[in-house]
């Protein structure tokens, strides 16, 4: 009797509980979203750099990033050659996502909710240009993992594209074609060339 | 200094308040589609045209209700007559010459008929003017329907022509930022592929080209807009253009086209036209027989000059007085062109019968044509969405590879090109979608509006 009282309790709990999770998933974006537009729209200089290096950290599981945009190809890696693709994808990423972030300054952007993924909650956004009301929106979704209490964007997927298959696509593509060496001095070339998508 | 400052101060700040508030006047109020509709309404001269039509027929109407009871006639005359001398022989007194001298003759009459029996003559044209009436008001329906579709049709046009603009704007601006890069990358000696710079700027002059087309699609429909509603400086929301939801049967069967013919005010005007010259046979029939009215003449001629001369046997015109009245049988006898006059009406009868056999085939073909153009908007508006949807994510993936080095320059440009493409068609299948429906309206006699009326929400007022 004791033990079905328990289960319905726990039947009852674990959805609230879910829920709560996600509602926490969407605070942690709104949060962060919020600092990092704020350290963007103030002036360049060292300090501000360093504080949005800081925030973005804070915000992008870069490791996760890296791992799961290898694919099968991390574990065939070295802990060196692990680190200096995770190094350079980390910069990468920076760069395009403060870029596309001061793009959308000006844009609205809306929460439109949370829902659980597997371990894992998407966060929905829609960000809207205010300017230009005729543009079409852009729909972009935050896959946030909470690790020891703390949440981080493992995966952004924009339009419907996620960022993690994509790269594991474009770099297994790469590597089974190219080689190793080869996506590395790609990855190396483009952070040298500077950023020209913004 | 603080005062002079202060005085120039209460100087310029109304001149700087008027010309703000100059220039918040200037920015043209936005109408949204029912508010041009509604203008449209009020200003199209075609539809006033229309109304004074219709006053006309009424008052036609009216003409022919009342008028044949009212043919009366008053003449008048007042004239000179010369002397005149006689013999007393039908002198009232027989020692006095009847005669006259210069001097000024009066008179007045007033004659006129009442129809009694016309067999039928007058009840033709009676209904003959009621059929003018009804087909006056069906006209200005039938124009009025027209009108609202015009309206519609330069309103979407307006709505694909600034959205167009903004999706030129965008790529003109990727395209010139990309070249720019190129030769950035050129000059400081990085080896990039020469073929990617006439990539962009072949992308970009094409771009350019539909810039140009855009304009002309601008211009042109607001001068539509201008035209039929008569307001001057056309400005609509800021909201893009959306497909508007519409139901619509799988194909047109005959019940449908018959509920069409019902509701259309064309094929109702037909009708009249037929019954029209159902009236006219009638009436050249009635024509073999003859008018029976009640005619009435009164009339008095005085001649102070002149002796008057009461004898009942004699007519004494200037001096007389007159009161007829009477039954009175007026009849037509050109048989011959009675015949050809029926002939021709009943010719005319079955032509207009013939024409609106063929004018309602015309409408069901207009039908059906509606239908399918509905239909194949929503088909290609369908395929483009998902092309749309496609290609955004390719750019997205495209532009992604790109910012880490795994993608060509010339992927990116091929992706950009074909999501702006699709993109492009879309609005366009939108449009179509959108005046398929207006005109589907129309020829359906229904006058249908889409799901939530022809105002669409705009997205972003709900967010502001």
């Amino acid at each position: 009797m004791m033990r079905i009282l328990t289960l319905t309790l726990l039947a009852l709990v674990i959805p609230a509980l879910a829920s709560a999770d996600a509602e926490g998933a969407q605070r942690f974006i709104e949060k962060n979203h919020d600092n990092v537009s704020k350290l963007l729209a103030k002036p360049s200089s060292p300090p501000r750099d360093e504080a949005l290096t800081k925030a973005l950290h804070a915000f992008l599981d870069y490791d996760a990033i890296a791992k799961a945009s290898l694919g099968d190809e991390w574990a065939s890696k070295s802990e060196a050659q692990r680190s200096e693709f995770t190094n350079l994808l980390k910069r990468l990423v920076e760069r395009s996502y403060t870029s596309n972030m001061q793009r959308t300054l000006k844009f609205k952007v809306r929460f439109l909710g949370a829902e659980p993924a597997g371990d894992d909650f998407v966060v929905k956004t829609e960000a809207r240009d205010t300017k230009n009301r005729r543009a079409p929106p852009v729909l972009i979704d935050y896959r946030v993992r909470e690790i020891d209490g703390n949440y981080r964007v493992v995966d952004i997927i924009t339009d419907g594209v996620s960022l993690v298959d994509n790269y594991r696509r474009q770099f297994t593509r790469t590597i089974k074609r190219e080689g190793w060496a080869s996506l590395i001095e790609k990855m190396n070339r483009r952070l040298e060339s500077g950023d020209e998508t913004d | 200094m603080g005062a002079a400052f202060a005085r120039l101060l209460v100087l310029i700040l109304p001149l700087l308040l008027l010309r703000s508030a100059a220039q918040a006047d200037s920015a043209p109020e936005a109408h949204d589609l029912e508010a041009l509709l509604a203008a449209a309404e009020r200003n199209y001269p075609g539809l006033e045209a229309r109304v004074h039509d219709i006053d006309a027929a009424e008052a036609q109407l009216d003409e022919a209700r009342i008028a044949p009871f009212l043919q009366f006639r008053a003449l008048g005359n007042f004239s000179f007559v010369p002397g005149a001398s006689g013999t007393p022989i039908y002198s009232n007194d027989t020692q006095v010459n009847i005669g006259g001298t210069w001097g000024p003759t009066t008179g007045a009459t007033v004659e006129g008929a009442i129809p009694l029996i016309t067999f039928g003559k007058l009840r033709a044209v009676r209904d003959t003017a009621r059929i003018g009436v009804e087909a006056a008001r069906l006209e200005r329906d039938r124009s009025l329907a027209a009108v609202r579709v015009d309206v519609i049709r330069a309103y979407m046009a307006l709505q694909l022509a600034l959205d167009l603009e903004v999706m030129v704007q965008e790529g003109v601006s990727i395209l010139e930022k990309a070249i720019r890069t190129l030769k950035d990358r050129e000059e400081s000696g990085d080896a990039s592929d020469p073929m990617d710079g006439y990539r962009l700027t072949a992308a970009l002059a094409e771009i350019r080209a539909r810039a140009s087309e855009v304009d002309r699609l601008k211009s042109t429909a607001r001068a539509a807009l201008r035209a039929l509603t008569g307001v001057h400086d056309v400005a609509i929301p800021d909201c893009p253009l959306v497909a508007y939801e519409f139901d619509l049967e799988d194909e047109e069967d005959d019940e449908t086209f018959e509920l069409a013919i019902s509701r259309r005010p064309e094929a109702t005007l037909l009708d009249q036209a037929v019954h029209a010259r159902e009236l006219q046979v009638k009436l050249h029939r009635a024509r073999f027989l003859p008018d029976f009215v009640l005619a009435a003449r009164a009339g008095a001629q005085i001649t102070p000059g002149r002796t008057n001369i009461v004898n009942p046997f004699i007519s004494d015109s200037p001096n007389a007085r007159n009161l007829v009245a009477g039954l009175v049988m007026q009849w037509d006898l050109d048989f011959y062109g009675t015949v050809k006059r029926v002939d021709r009406a009943r010719a005319l009868l079955r032509a207009t019968e013939a024409r609106r056999r063929e004018a309602r085939a015309g409408m069901r073909l207009e039908l059906e044509q509606a239908h399918a153009q509905i239909r194949s908007a929503q088909d290609r508006l369908t395929s483009f969405e998902e092309g749309e949807r496609t290609t955004r994510a390719w750019t997205v993936a495209a532009l992604q590879g790109y910012q880490v080095g795994t993608t060509e320059v010339r992927t990116l440009i091929e992706a950009i090109k074909a999501y702006y493409t699709q993109r492009g068609s879309r609005l366009q299948a939108v449009h179509d979608l959108n005046v398929a429906i207006a005109g589907y309206g129309r020829v359906s006699g229904s006058g249908v509006a889409p799901r939530g009326g022809w105002n669409a929400s705009c997205e972003l007022d709900d967010d502001e």
